[in-house]
């Protein structure tokens, strides 16, 4: 099984940059076979980027919605319409839904997409907040543990 | 008898990157009373490069944008070429021309299939559930619809290859490049090219076989209503022909007379900035003809760029097949400058012919497989880089201490340079569409549209933080009261 972990944010955005640095950090801790990534784009790009892997884990952040639990979500691309609850959704829906429309055989089978909550980043800054570097850990944890729930660890 | 006004919001504009509002402000009557291209976020991106090396900007302002990290990482390397006074080397020169225009043919096949060419493919009155790339491939079918997300991966994969990553390249450094490539590389490279031209053609075709049979793109590209005629600012090398890369700074009149042609370095004496209230991107203009507001014509100093400017700039294409394409254009315009706003997504396919040609071509040759890849670099100094982002002119302009780091940045994007184009073509569809008070939701796609000719990234434009872009349209009454609300 090809498995990919995406970072997905903006390491210059504050705290939109918890995915880009939790995959730094699960980087760390995978094996050589599971590629990890960072990416700043929604829709498109993002979908280009997990095509040719059957699974993908998506390390995020959402809005803070009130809930401050790490919340997981399974998006199975070719048997559903997406929809994300996460910050970046927007575009990433259409482009999933073009791909599935397609019947693109390199999309993969199913994408795990973990998000944390944070307030709106309104300010441009390389550094994570003191609670933005414990979620980013919380992340790469959950990353690493559903890894190993699927035994590729 | 002064006239009360009705206040329209369409906010925020949908696929776009960044956040953006169109203000349509109607009289007593239902007609438009004026219109306005707002951008709402503050910037603020300069200051934050301050005191930073100046060899980490390309990585640091490619993050700005969702649609053009190319264009900002190597308007940021040659920016620092000249800051070191470090020409890159022939080898890393053809590198980074290979990779460029791998991403313009990229970057233009994305529009045309997913952004702006919705409209015209599925229709500008067809319900927004079906105006996107699905209504697309409805249209086009599911072959062709495989052939694009193959030539997007194909230009996506040589950007991979030459710049180390899939998103956000890296190997642009000042003075020349971090890595070369292999010759199966290379080979791999010469396959997707070839590929790549075929596809280009195809899609100029379809081009020829739907949008300019189709009545309402016709009408577009031929309505008063729809012509501007402005400046226009390209990039052309010496031969006059269009240059994504590199090259001077070429500036035509209404009437197609040169007004300016200056080194790249030099654009800046050309332009000047002002500021409106009622938006945070400033709006530049040309300083020697003069502010006169928001107007087309010889004596206002609104220029445009992007692939209508760059083919109303260049003497000629400088590839053969999208220079036989460019030929057709013309004889279509009976001659150029061309001013139809709409006739922009024609010129993008033109480009993205030539930038095909242009992969397909670099990927042979002589300087691109050996030879340094960086030149030694000098003392920090000031530095501007120019370069074309797909969407137009992209400078950045920095001055770096004597320890190489930033003292000052100034970003110039291409959607800074078309804000005042944007603002008037809003104004003349809104005009032409609408009336008697009746503001449904394709009359707004209709104003969407003249927006969407751009390819505009307010991403870049605000140094804003990129997000979601759902459409919010606000209907206010002459006391100010919401009367209308549509949400999409």
């Amino acid at each position: 099984m090809r498995q990919l972990i995406i970072g997905w944010g903006n390491p210059i955005a504050g705290d939109d940059g918890i995915g880009p640095r939790a995959a730094e950090l699960a980087a760390e801790r995978v094996p050589a076979h599971v590629d990890v990534r960072s990416c700043s784009h929604a829709g498109l790009r993002l979908v280009e980027l997990m095509r040719g892997y059957d699974r993908v884990l998506i390390a995020d952040v959402r809005i803070d919605d009130g809930d401050a639990k790490l919340r997981k979500e399974i998006l199975r691309p070719h048997d559903e319409e997406a929809s994300l609850p996460t910050r970046h959704d927007g575009t990433l829906r259409e482009a999933l839904n073009a791909f599935r429309t397609l019947r693109d055989p390199e999309l993969p089978d199913e994408i795990v997409l973990f998000s944390t909550p944070i307030a709106a980043p309104t300010t441009w800054n390389a550094a994570l907040s003191q609670g933005g570097e414990a979620a980013a850990e919380r992340l790469a944890d959950a990353v690493i543990r559903e890894l190993e729930v699927t035994a590729v660890v | 008898m002064s006239k009360t006004v009705q206040h329209v919001s369409i906010d925020p504009i949908t696929r776009l990157e960044g956040h953006g509002r169109i203000e349509l402000f109607l009289d007593d009557d239902g007609n438009l009373a004026d219109a306005f291209f707002q951008i709402p976020e503050l910037r603020g991106f300069e200051q934050f490069c301050v005191g930073r090396q100046g060899e980490d900007m390309p990585q640091i302002t490619e993050r700005i944008c969702g649609v053009c990290p190319e264009a900002h990482h190597y308007a940021s390397t040659k920016t620092l070429d000249d800051c070191y006074n470090a020409p890159p080397t022939p080898r890393a020169k053809a590198l980074r021309e290979l990779l460029y225009n791998a991403y313009i043919f990229s970057d233009h096949l994305l529009h045309f299939y997913y952004l702006g060419g919705p409209d015209f493919l599925v229709g500008p009155y067809a319900p927004p559930q079906e105006r996107n790339i699905v209504g697309v491939i409805g249209k086009v079918g599911l072959e062709l619809g495989k052939e694009v997300i193959k030539h997007r991966s194909y230009g996506q994969k040589i950007i991979e290859i030459i710049g180390g990553r899939p998103i956000h390249p890296v190997t642009g450094i000042p003075g020349g490049q971090s890595k070369g490539i292999t010759e199966d590389e290379q080979n791999e490279i010469r396959t997707m090219a070839a590929s790549c031209l075929e596809f280009a053609q195809a899609t100029l075709g379809v081009f020829n076989d739907v949008l300019l049979k189709d009545d309402t793109y016709k009408r577009f590209i031929s309505e008063n209503a729809h012509m501007m005629p402005t400046y226009y600012m390209g990039l052309v090398d010496e031969e006059g022909s269009i240059n994504y890369y590199d090259g001077d700074v070429r500036i035509v009149g209404p009437d197609g007379s040169e007004f300016a042609q200056v080194p790249g370095s030099e654009t800046l004496s050309l332009i000047d900035e002002r500021t409106e209230p009622w938006t945070y991107v400033k709006i530049p203009y040309l300083k020697d003809v003069g502010w006169k507001g928001f107007v087309s014509g010889p004596d206002s100093g609104v220029y445009r760029v992007g692939p209508l400017a760059r083919l109303n700039v260049c003497k000629q294409i400088g590839t053969p097949l999208a220079q036989k394409q460019y030929e057709a254009f013309l004889e279509y315009f009976g001659g150029g400058p061309v001013h139809a706003t709409f006739a922009y997504h024609w010129a993008r396919l033109i480009e993205m012919l030539s930038a095909a040609e242009r992969v397909a071509a670099l990927v042979e040759h002589p300087d691109l497989m050996t030879g340094p890849l960086r030149t030694p670099l000098g003392a920090p100094s000031e530095g501007v880089g120019v370069i074309e982002a797909a969407r137009g002119v992209l400078l950045h302009h920095y001055d770096l201490d004597d320890r190489g780091r930033i003292n000052s940045a100034n970003l110039i994007v291409a959607t800074t340079h078309n804000v005042a184009g944007i603002s008037m073509s809003i104004k003349d569809m809104a005009t032409a569409v609408v009336e008697n008070g009746v503001v449904d939701d394709g009359i707004l796609n209709l104003v969407e549209m003249s927006f969407r000719n751009y390819d505009p990234c307010l991403a870049c434009a605000t140094h804003a933080l990129p997000g979601q872009m759902p459409l919010l349209v606000q209907v206010h009454d002459a006391q100010g009261s919401v009367c209308q609300r549509i949400e999409r």
